[in-house]
């Protein structure tokens, strides 16, 4: 192991390692874990050293896109000082990084206590493709994952966050990938949360939709970097028995070996 | 006068938005001077928006030419009934006589009850324009007595006079232009009427259909002769 | 217009299960999209622009109490009027009164949400008048006795078949189904209406302060018809349509046209100062602008709904929602559908008889990322949703076991324990719980979920398996 330097060093000379705490939302803990597996691969083969922050429990997003933010308030409090000590934030889920970085600062503006350290918190939480291309600057992780594929530019990951080129180009980097177009890619799976529940057969159409591009593509697979889309769109597709795939961008990243 | 809705709503408005910092307006930084086109540039952008439009320019070099572009657009369209704008172009070119000419009946509004059953059964609506924009290949009147905006609405075809002092390159240029209005004695025109293409909808399965109220087809003379001579 | 935003959900269930309204709703929005495409791919800096236009709403609406008075103070120098609504009641009152003073029986109307709004055709129609709605597409919904569906094309949700069924039926032509036809006919009919109507009621897209001007946008002159022909003009605008100048007019109108149709400009603007003047042969004797609050100036005062108000009605976020592009503009069941129907239906009918309405959305942002003036509608439709859930001056019903359930989780979010055993606890229920079983403990909405879509199954959770994945990890931090 590298001796990091002590903070204020100047890093010219030896690098220091670059330090990531993960941030495992709610699905990913009791669904999806071995997304959160591949992540800490990932992560893990670019050189960061990856921690978890055991305490960790949900961002709260769905108390607050309920409008419930007092509850919220409990969450958001809870996570900043879980991951205070955080070099860095890093989640497989675009939805509940942009729930951190997004609406926490706005959220507890008026908590004299924890205003600044959402504020500081929005500057140094990354979905996972955002912190791997633009803060690392990497785009190829020298995977492999033969098969045709097409991407999901799910609306909480290419308009919150403005991540959409990212994805894109870790996917073309992998060997034996490739990545097709996909139509309407960026337009809503139907999912949005609570709306799934409330307006379900809203949320079906749209998702037969989704579902129909998908398999006009002629992909094996459909990639995303957003959980929660996984779930929706691969939960329809397994339903009816479709031979496509929902993967998620960092299971593809960390190669077949990381699948459980 | 006090009307108590109008101060329940000013007050409103004003406790809304809170007093205190007056905010002001971007700095009007813009030209003052309408940025006219010389007149010896040719037509070719103003002649490629209004085609892109599904209409036409047409350049008219002298009288001859006038004459025998009025005679093709009257008898494309069968034309009998014309009428038009009481305006010194149209006078001066003596349009009444040019359309007598290929037996179309023309003449100035001259009263209300003209205006309801001449323009509302004319074929044609002659106007003069007071800019085009090349760019869009917008039509600009302003209304008034001679300049009635109904001849330039209820026919079917609008052929509208242009001269090469009248040109603007982009619809922003009517900024300064609507501020020299503006700052004229009466105030600003009671109305202008800027024209980009025929009158179109696509109500119904949102397939494009020409004519709908207004004219369906338009025709832009630009005069590259001395008319006024 | 009835209001039926409660039924919201209902109406989207629906309209989901109607195939043939969804891809007619689809093409219709792909074609919008489309031409707005054109239109943006030709224009200089629409970010810029965006920027600007925004800029623009946020000055003048912060000098709305200066620019109103001076607005009506140039409308006056003009020899128009102008009156002030402070509801939609007072609103109709007002243009009723007109109609009677002038012993008007035939109205034209131009397109005018406004008019949808304060529920005018209805009030006119019940004191004895004749009113024509003349925009095309308005035109055919008034005759089938329906409601507008879009707000730039009132009758997206008619093919042609049924618009030839109801032209032959109403107007007693012969049918055809020839949009061509169908156009002429509608022109035919309707100019024999402006010709003989002695009042025009429209809109307007904004009201010029520093002039008294009124600017309209069109492409078929049915409002240069309503507004030059019948001897009275009355225009019915929302306070939030005033600008300070003409330049600040011009900013925006580039933006509007362009976010609609892809144009530069439309085929028709009609800049409008006062009524005719002295010696001219046309134009209406009585020019009349009526302002109506109704709500608008409540929604002014809250600094974030406020952006509320910046919206051009151009329709561009509509054309991009997929949720409108599924249910379609009349299950929103009031005036304003779509993105900006979400905010606007909620916040200027009375609190609490909006409905649901913020939460017909999955938040999906494609409504920000095109709208004109940068309203952020996510961002306003969580904080309605906060307002609707926690502030008691806007209901909304919520069950108790809902309320418990959401107050045991956030307890639970600070106890990482008894997070994880509350998941333990679910996942030990599942078997019992799962839906197309024995699925007494499956919530409804949960097992409706699990009839389309496979359920996620419950996994030894990642916190388990992070000691051994730490283990195989290269990079592992030494514990500090
Ligand atoms: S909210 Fe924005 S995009 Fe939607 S209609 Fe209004 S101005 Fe257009
Ligand atoms: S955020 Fe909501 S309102 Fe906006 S486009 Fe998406 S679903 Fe429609």
């Amino acid at each position: 192991m590298i001796v990091t330097s002590q903070p204020g060093d100047a890093v010219s000379s030896s690098p220091k390692r670059r330090r990531v705490s993960l941030f495992i939302p709610c699905l990913v803990e009791d669904f999806f874990p071995e997304i959160g597996e591949a992540a800490a691969v990932v992560l893990d083969r670019a050189g960061v050293a990856v921690d978890y922050p055991e305490a960790q429990t949900c961002c709260g997003q769905l108390a607050y896109k309920t409008g419930h933010r007092s509850e919220t308030r409990r969450f958001a409090r809870h996570f900043l000082e879980t991951f205070a000590r955080a070099e860095a934030v890093v989640s497989p889920s675009g939805s509940c990084v942009s729930m951190v970085k997004n609406y926490y600062p706005s959220l507890l503006a008026d908590d004299s206590t924890w205003a600044q350290a959402a504020e500081d918190m929005a500057g140094r939480v990354f979905e996972l493709s955002q912190y791997l291309v633009d803060v690392l600057g990497l785009k190829d992780l020298g995977a492999s994952w033969p098969g045709r594929a097409v991407y999901h530019d799910s609306c909480q990951v290419s308009r919150a966050l403005g991540v959409s080129e990212q994805p894109q180009a870790l996917l073309r980097a992998v060997a034996g990938l490739e990545l097709r177009e996909l139509d309407g890619a960026d337009t809503c799976c139907g999912f949005g949360g609570a709306f799934s529940l409330q307006f379900p057969e809203v949320s079906e159409r749209l998702l037969d939709d989704k579902v129909a591009a998908i398999e006009a593509s002629g992909a094996e697979m459909v990639v995303s970097a957003e959980v929660s889309c996984l779930m929706n769109i691969g939960g329809r597709l397994a339903k009816t028995g479709s031979p496509v795939k929902a993967l998620h961008l960092a299971q593809v990243l960390a190669g077949k070996e990381a699948r459980s | 006068m006090s009307d108590p809705a109008r101060e329940a709503i000013v007050q409103a408005v004003s406790a809304a938005v809170g007093r205190g910092q007056p905010t002001r307006s971007d700095p009007d930084t813009g030209p003052s001077q309408v940025a006219w086109l010389p007149p010896e540039e040719d037509w070719e952008a103003a002649a490629a928006s209004l085609q892109a439009l599904g209409d036409e320019l047409l350049v008219i070099k002298g009288r001859q030419e006038l004459a025998a572009a009025l005679g093709e657009i009257t008898a494309r369209h069968q034309v009998k009934r014309a009428v038009r704008w009481d305006h010194r172009l149209l006078r001066r070119l003596d349009i009444d006589r040019l359309l007598a000419e290929q037996s179309v009946d023309c003449a100035a509004i001259a009263g209300e009850q003209d205006l309801r059953s001449l323009a509302a059964e004319a074929e044609l609506g002659v106007t003069a324009l007071d800019a085009l924009v090349v760019s869009t290949g917008t039509l600009v009147m302003r209304g008034g007595r001679g300049r009635e905006r109904a001849v330039s609405l209820l026919p079917e075809v609008h052929l509208a006079l242009v001269t090469p002092d009248r040109r603007l390159r982009a619809i922003k240029d009517l900024v300064p232009l609507w501020q020299q209005w503006r700052s004229e004695p009466g105030g600003p025109p009671g109305s202008v009427t800027l024209v980009t293409g025929h009158s179109r909808t696509a109500d119904i399965e949102l397939i494009l259909v020409s004519g709908v109220h207004g004219p369906k087809y338009i025709y832009v003379l630009a005069l590259e002769f001395p008319w006024d001579d | 217009m009835k209001v039926r935003t409660d039924r919201i959900k209902e109406m989207a269930a629906a309209a989901a299960a109607d195939q043939g309204l969804h891809q007619t709703l689809l093409a219709a929005a792909g074609r919008f999209r489309q031409l707005r495409q054109g239109g943006v791919a030709a224009f200089d800096d629409l970010e810029k622009a965006r920027d600007q236009g925004r800029r623009v709403k946020e000055r003048c609406l912060a000098e709305l109490d200066r620019l109103l008075p001076r607005l009506e103070k140039q409308v006056r120098a003009a020899g128009g009027r102008v009156h002030w609504a402070r509801d939609a009641a007072a609103a109709r009152a007002i243009i009723l009164g007109l109609a009677r003073a002038r012993g008007v029986k035939r109205v034209v109307k131009g397109k005018s949400m406004m008019s949808e709004e304060v529920g005018l055709n209805q009030a006119l129609e019940q004191d004895g008048l004749e009113v024509f709605e003349t925009d095309l597409g308005e035109y055919i919904v008034q005759l089938a006795q329906e409601s507008p569906s879009h707000i730039l094309a009132p009758a997206i949700h008619k093919n042609k078949q049924e618009i030839a069924a109801l032209f032959a039926d109403k107007l007693g032509v012969d049918y055809t189904d020839d949009p061509e036809e169908l156009t002429r006919i509608a022109r035919r009919v309707l100019r024999q209406k402006f010709l003989q109507a002695d009042m025009g009621i429209t809109g307007g897209n904004f009201a010029i302060a520093e002039s008294g001007t009124l600017a309209l946008f069109e492409n078929e002159g049915n409002i240069r018809m309503s507004t030059t022909l019948p001897r009275l003009h009355v225009a019915l605008i929302g306070i939030e349509k005033v600008v300070e100048t003409y330049r600040d007019f011009d900013v925006l109108r580039k933006l509007l046209t362009i976010s609609a149709t892809g144009q530069k400009l439309s085929t028709y603007l009609s800049l409008i100062t006062g009524p005719r003047r002295d010696g001219e042969l046309e134009g209406p004797d009585e020019f009349h602008l009526v302002l109506l609050d109704n709500g608008r100036s409540r929604i002014l005062a809250d600094p974030l709904l406020r952006q509320s108000l910046y919206c051009l009605r151009c329709g561009a976020c509509l054309n991009v929602c997929p949720v409108y592009q599924c249910i379609g503009g009349h299950s929103y069941g009031w005036v304003y559908s779509g993105p900006i129907g979400c905010l606007l239906n909620t916040q200027l009918l009375p609190r609490g008889q909006g409905g649901p309405a913020p939460f017909a959305c999955t938040l999906c942002g494609a409504c920000a990322a095109v709208c004109p003036v940068k309203i952020d509608h996510p961002k306003v439709m969580l904080h309605l949703r906060w307002l609707m859930a926690e502030d008691p001056a806007w209901p909304l019903p919520r069950p108790p076991a809902a309320r418990l359930g959401l107050s045991l989780y956030a307890w639970l979010a600070t106890r990482p324990a008894g997070f994880r055993s509350a998941s333990a606890l679910a996942r030990l229920l599942a078997p019992i719980a799962a839906p197309g079983g024995k699925a007494r403990l499956t919530p409804p909405a949960i097992s409706r979920w699990g009839r389309t879509r496979r359920l996620p199954r419950w996994q030894r959770p990642f916190s388990q398996r992070w000691p051994g994945l730490r283990r195989r990890l290269g990079n592992r931090e030494e514990p500090s």
